[in-house]
């Protein structure tokens, strides 16, 4: 089966070959009334939406390979396995995902109140609020 | 068989996603154990939340000036003992500070230094002439 497959890849026509095709093919294109037009435009359009699914499942097949792996497992009594590195995966994500919000978020409230030139006393000090009322009477 | 395994496996995990958040003070980093040296005493009698807000700063830090480096380092230990009631006031009050414009944020700093300069009693004298007269309802 394979070896007829390749015979028949290696069996390519020459350049002169596909000059007198397509040569006759411009010649006929011609003499195509409307009825075949329609027809070869439908079949077209057939054979593009079938290379754009193949295309879309290739973009698609390692995921679903994973998956399919996955499932395997399961069903082969190993969906503990399975459910562990899906437990691991979440665990890490959640970690590393706040990791990286900590360092690269803004900077937090409390560490502005901290290092701000008024310090966090003057705002609970009440003698202090007096002292400004007291210094705007004046 | 294999359950008693999973139950430990799922402990083990758990412990590590709360050493991760909830970090006692030998698990802490050499940098982040630096900046909070004012806390490294009380660290472990922290609540996970105090942790947590503690470590933020922590994390900030390297962002900071020279002095703002300074002024946190002076004032974490004080925070770390304010109530949780306290620091929300004061990040309320941080956020109308902020909203003054920039010569009345300038002049209220430069009030609170030189009400820094005077002594306790004449603090508690400014507080006491300060207060409100008592009416007299007639009893």
């Amino acid at each position: 089966m394979n070896r007829a497959v390749n015979s028949h890849a290696t069996n390519e026509l020459t350049p002169q070959q596909l000059a007198k095709i397509k040569q006759l093919l411009d010649d006929s294109a011609i003499e195509i009334d409307n009825k075949t037009l329609r027809d070869l435009e439908r079949s077209r359009k057939q054979a593009v939406a079938v290379m754009e699914n193949r295309t879309l499942v290739a973009e698609l097949q390692p995921a679903a390979t994973g998956w399919r792996y996955a499932l395997q497992l399961s069903q082969h009594g190993n969906y503990r396995l399975w459910l562990m590195a899906l437990v691991l995966l979440a665990v890490l994500s959640a970690v590393l995902g706040s990791k990286i919000t900590r360092n690269n978020g803004p900077i937090d409230t409390d560490t502005l109140v901290l290092a701000s030139e008024l310090p966090p006393e003057a705002y609970t000090d009440k003698e202090f609020v007096a002292w400004l009322d007291h210094t705007s009477r004046l | 068989m294999v359950r008693p395994y999973l139950a430990l496996v799922m402990l083990g995990l758990s412990a590590l996603a709360q050493g991760a958040n909830d970090p006692g003070w030998a698990q802490l980093s050499e940098a982040d154990r630096q900046v909070l040296a004012p806390l490294g005493s009380e660290w472990d009698s922290l609540r996970p939340w105090q942790r947590e807000k503690m470590l933020n700063i922590a994390h900030d830090y390297p962002k900071m000036s020279t002095e703002q480096k300074q002024r946190v380092q002076q004032r974490l230990e004080n925070w770390s003992r304010m109530t949780p009631y306290e620091r929300e006031n004061i990040r309320k009050e941080y956020q109308q500070f902020k909203a003054l414009s920039p010569a009345r944020q300038e002049a209220l700093r430069h009030t609170w230094q030189e009400y820094s300069k005077l002594s306790e009693s004449d603090r508690h004298k400014l507080l006491m002439d300060a207060e409100p007269p008592e009416y007299d309802l007639g009893n």
